[in-house]
């Protein structure tokens, strides 16, 4: 081919800005220190960079929301352990109260320790966390527990991200953290009318129907009280043809003579018919019969003190000799009274809960755990649960079919039982501050459940926090991987380029000085 | 033959060589004169005369003076020159684009976006705090900063391109005048049988039409009087000694805010015929960006605001109320009447929705098939929109979210219309919320529900979630595609544009090395003609010598 000095030149100068283009290149990367200084330089390890960029700003976004939840919960924890140690000093409170021994007066200085106790919970019931009340769910500027500890927040809880998707709750609601949620107890009965019958079915057991007074006389919570916990006799299959046994019965109640009651073989010799003597009788014990409603149903008769909580005990003398055998009278009661007697045979126990201005029965199935349902019949119609019985008023209150369609409600607040505590210490109410022992242990389950939950949720975040660090330190990797330059190649690349930059410049000047014109003459 | 006929041959090499070393020093002179094709003298003998049975040569003359040039080259010089044009075009237009959305270097979206979605995330963990509310309105206001710099960035490229295109259009115009002057040169030149090349214009002409090729593309041919005639899309650019003018409109699918798109000659729209050179390149890169990176960086936008704005409005403040949107929502969709004849009618258009929630955002053209009835598609997916209303004369019919107006019965069949409810996206995006308390961060209407972080975290998720008109990506991949694409495009003009710039090179090295001037071969020339120039001198002065034997006998 013709080579004309022209395209010499021409050849030259785009060399040269071909190698100037790269030295620039090599350059940048040198100074910057990153492989791609722009989208094109590599579209598809640019789009990577972005994305690892964008999870790299939302890690470190989630990893603050972790370290915000991990706070809250650490304080929340705390306030819980506080929360166990003031339930634990009103438990050795309570053990203390409930010894016969104690006087009236030891019984109300307890009181007032019970009251500051009381306090103490109200205050770490409102603790504030960043200034906000930490308890009372999204009311955070509501203070979560009135001065007489009724709630005032809502349930709601606080959610963060934690990861794409991923919430968690970061708070926990007083609601639920300052309550026993294993028990179910009534609204305040105080002034509400008790008449009817109650039907109570705990589990799969069959239910039994259980008469209040009879007539239109209303029953106080104590009463119904003593009537589900009262000890029952064997089922018989009838109340008025099976005999059940004759002799005499001696009933003594506390420090009134004992009443002698007389059962012979002509008119007495049922079930109703005991029931009848004994209540006709001047003992201040009542006696009442229990249908089971089982296939075929069955009757049980209870005993319960006139007044409520009084202690009472039957004697009984068998006119077939043996008064501890399981045949005759001593079949259906005993001397001592609860030998031959079953404890809540339907499987739910009621306690009376007292804080001295409201009156609330609670109920708890023998088998914790169990599901049980109280039917109502207040017009004794023998039909429970009509739309009537169940709009809780009067004895509808104790309504309760499931956890949906309940007139209960299914927790009792740790404020509640304190209050109850320090009622019963005041009242000197023995049985009151048994049941007491008994709320505050399950109030420190459901303290240890809380925290628990608490420290589980904790652990959780640090995990995730760990492994939320781990992708960073991935991803940061990742990132250099796609992004940075090797400076060592890039520098050797510089050098190179710089050096043939140099070759050409020295042979296009060997080249370009010397023409035919040179050399004439 | 008389001994005088030797002072007419020593004459016609003197004549002839002096004219040879003309010749040489011109190519010489013009060595590095663009689009100079090297000449060279044709020598011939002088009619012979018959003497004593031979023919005896009279001298010499010069037979014309030839240029070196080969028409193949120059065809393919004029198509490499419509690739290369459009090349550097492409590439200058792109990689501005990749640089205002640079990535690597933390200039684009990106960042803002995610400072954005997690000022959400912050105020989630503390809902009532005044510092996160006052940190989400800042992130929120750099947010539109940012985009509306970016958009501002590219529509001020869009507009350049648009400037260029009427100044390469007028760069046209010169070269074509010129053209046509040229072949009248050439045509008069050359005219008669005695035909003289008029290599120097043509030389320039070639020169122009290889410039026109780097500015468009066209058709040519050269006619058998020496004149060409240049086409673009059907019509004549130059035709003999007459060329024909380029002009620059806005057509029915510009966007007058942004200036002139097309280009017209002779009363045509010629615009879609122009596919290289810098004119197409322009052309081209104008739709790439108009019709990519800025329709899809208005549909994030318009996205950040419909999401954001519909949980925001269904939101409660901190103190209780609702209050309406965080971000503006456009008072009138964009709407465009693209019809070439007059529509007949005049459309409005507006967001049904108060908070924009409803709005799928995407553009729309409306097709009226008669005067009563229309149809409506989406420009994305080409799917047809189905429209609440009796689309035939209502005023309230809507799709999409997007409620139209227009006057009854009296469109035009075949009248269209663009709708966009995200051509202002960007230019009417902006932050309502003024005060931090309006933030709606709760979802209930309590007023002490001050810890309800409901709609902050709704928000938050919203803006990690897919969304379906995005194609079911997240808002940030959908950035990322954006400034990906920007890449792509611009990586590829750059390659082609390497291509292209070499083979231009090998093909004008091919053309220097046919019509090139090589100064070693003019200086053994100029030695050559020199010497023959010396050796005709000497003939003279031999025969005046002779002569003067002859006298003097």
């Amino acid at each position: 081919m013709r080579v004309t000095s022209f395209m010499l030149f021409d050849e030259f100068t785009s060399s040269l800005k071909k190698k100037f283009e790269e030295l620039a290149k090599v350059s940048s990367q040198i100074s910057s220190g990153k492989r791609l200084t722009k989208p094109s330089d590599d579209a598809i390890s640019m789009k990577e960079a972005m994305a690892y960029k964008v999870s790299l700003n939302s890690i470190d976004q989630y990893k603050r929301n972790v370290d915000q939840g991990m706070s809250r919960l650490g304080f929340a924890e705390n306030q819980m352990s506080s929360v166990e140690h003031v339930l634990q000093s009103a438990r050795e409170l309570a053990i203390a109260g409930s010894d016969a021994t104690q006087s009236n007066e030891s019984r109300d200085a307890a009181s007032s320790v019970a009251q500051n106790l009381f306090n103490e919970m109200l205050n770490i019931g409102n603790s504030k966390f960043n200034n906000k009340y930490m308890f009372s769910g999204f009311s955070t500027n509501t203070a979560a527990f009135s001065s007489t500890g009724a709630w005032q927040g809502d349930t709601n809880d606080m959610n963060v991200y934690i990861d794409e998707s991923v919430t968690q709750t970061i708070n926990l609601n007083g609601n639920t953290a300052f309550s026993d949620t294993t028990k179910y107890m009534t609204a305040d009965l105080t002034g509400a009318t008790l008449t009817g019958t109650l039907q109570v079915a705990v589990g799969s057991g069959d239910s039994m129907d259980i008469p209040l007074k009879d007539g239109s006389t209303a029953a106080t919570p104590a009463e119904i009280r003593d009537y589900i916990n009262a000890p029952m006799t064997k089922a018989y299959a009838d109340t008025g043809t099976t005999a059940v046994g004759t002799g005499t019965l001696t009933i003594n109640v506390g420090t009134n003579d004992p009443v002698t009651i007389t059962f012979d073989s002509t008119t007495t010799n049922t079930l109703a018919g005991v029931r009848d003597a004994i209540n006709s009788s001047n003992a201040a014990v009542n006696a009442r019969i229990a249908t089971v409603n089982g296939s075929p149903a069955t009757y049980r008769m209870f005993l319960y003190p006139t007044t409520a909580g009084e202690g009472f005990s039957v004697d009984v003398a068998d006119t077939d000799g043996n008064n501890n055998d399981t045949s005759g009278l001593s079949a259906l009661l005993h001397t001592d009274i609860k030998s031959n007697l079953t404890e809540n045979p339907h499987g739910l126990q009621a306690f009376v809960i007292n804080d001295g201005t409201e009156e609330r029965l609670m109920f708890e199935p023998v088998v914790k755990g169990t599901s049980f349902t109280i039917g109502v019949d207040e017009d004794a119609d023998a039909t429970f649960n009509e739309t009537a019985e169940t709009d809780a008023t009067g004895l509808s209150l104790l309504y309760h079919a499931s956890s949906t369609t309940t007139n209960l409600s299914s927790s009792i607040t740790f404020f509640q039982i304190m209050n109850h505590f320090s009622n019963s210490l005041s009242n000197n109410d023995t049985k009151g501050i048994q049941t007491s022992i008994m709320l505050l242990d399950g109030a420190m389950d459901s303290v240890i459940d809380t925290t628990a939950d608490a420290g589980s949720r904790m652990r959780y975040l640090q995990d995730h926090s760990n492994r939320l660090e781990d992708n960073e330190i991935a991803y940061i990797q990742n990132l250099s991987n796609v992004e940075d330059a090797d400076i060592a190649d890039a520098a050797s690349e510089f050098a190179k380029i710089q050096t043939a930059l140099e070759a050409m410049r020295i042979t296009s000047i060997q080249t370009f000085s010397k023409s035919l014109f040179d050399f004439l003459g | 033959m008389s001994l005088l006929g030797l002072f007419d041959i020593g004459k016609s090499a003197l004549a002839t060589s002096q004219q040879a070393l003309t010749v040489v020093s011109n190519n010489i002179a013009n060595a590095n004169t663009p689009g100079y094709s090297r000449q060279e003298i044709i020598m011939e003998i002088t009619n012979p005369v018959e003497s004593g049975g031979d023919f005896i040569g009279r001298g010499v003359h010069t037979g014309g003076i030839r240029r070196t040039f080969d028409s193949v080259i120059h065809k393919q010089l004029i198509s490499q020159k419509n690739n290369y044009g459009k090349s550097t075009t492409l590439e200058q237009g792109l990689s501005f684009v990749e640089q205002v959305l640079n990535e690597a270097q933390g200039l684009g979206l990106s960042n803002s976006l995610n400072d954005y979605s997690n000022a959400w995330q912050d105020l989630t963990s503390d809902p009532d705090s005044k510092a996160a509310r006052t940190a989400l309105l800042e992130k929120s206001k750099a947010l539109v900063q940012t985009s509306q710099s970016i958009e501002g960035s590219i529509t001020d490229l869009v507009k350049r391109i648009k400037g260029r295109i009427e100044d390469v259009a007028s760069d046209v115009n010169t070269l074509t005048s010129n053209i046509a002057e040229l072949n009248d040169k050439i045509i008069s030149v050359e005219a008669g049988a005695n035909s003289r090349s008029a290599s120097m214009f043509r030389d320039q002409r070639e020169e122009a039409m290889r410039d026109l090729a780097e500015l468009m593309d066209y058709d040519w041919y050269e006619d058998s009087d020496g004149g060409v005639f240049v086409l673009a899309g059907g019509q004549s650019l130059v035709s003999g000694n007459s060329s024909y003018n380029l002009s620059t409109q806005i057509d029915a699918t510009g966007d007058t805010a942004l200036g002139s798109n097309a280009v017209y000659l002779n009363g045509t729209n010629i615009t879609s015929s122009i596919t290289k050179g810098e004119l197409g390149g322009l052309i081209e890169v104008r739709s790439d960006i108009e019709d990519n990176s800025l329709h899809d960086l208005r549909k994030l936008v318009a996205t950040v605001v419909s999401e954001t704005n519909a949980l925001h409005y269904a939101g409660y403040d901190r103190d209780g109320d609702t209050t309406g949107n965080f971000f503006d929502v456009q008072s009138a969709v964009y709407v465009r009447d693209n019809s070439t004849a007059s529509s007949g009618v005049t459309m409005t258009a507006s967001i049904v929705d108060a908070s924009q929630g409803s709005l799928v955002n995407d553009e729309y053209t409306l097709t009226f098939s008669s005067s009563t009835a229309y149809s409506v598609t989406n420009n994305r997916t080409g799917a047809s929109v189905s429209v609440t209303g009796d689309l035939s004369s209502s005023t309230t019919d809507t799709f999409d979210g997007i409620t139209i107006s227009f006057n009854a019965s009296t469109a035009t069949s075949g009248s269209t219309f663009l709708i966009s409810p995200l051509r202002n996206a960007i230019a009417d995006f902006g932050v309502t919320v003024t005060d931090t308390d309006d933030i709606a961060a709760s979802d209930s209407a309590t007023t002490s529900q001050t810890g309800n972080n409901v709609t902050a975290l709704a928000i938050a998720d919203k803006m990690k979630s897919n969304i379906s008109s995005l194609g079911s990506v997240t808002m940030e991949d959908f950035y990322s595609s954006i400034v990906t694409e920007s890449g792509t495009l611009s990586r590829s003009a750059l390659g082609s544009l390497a291509f292209n710039g070499n083979l231009m090179l090998e093909l004008e090295s091919r053309r220097q090395s046919v019509s090139g001037v090589s100064l070693d071969e003019e200086a053994a020339n100029m030695i050559r003609f020199q010497r023959a120039f010396e050796a005709g001198a000497r003939m003279i002065n031999i025969t005046d010598e002779l002569l003067e034997l002859v006298i003097n006998l």
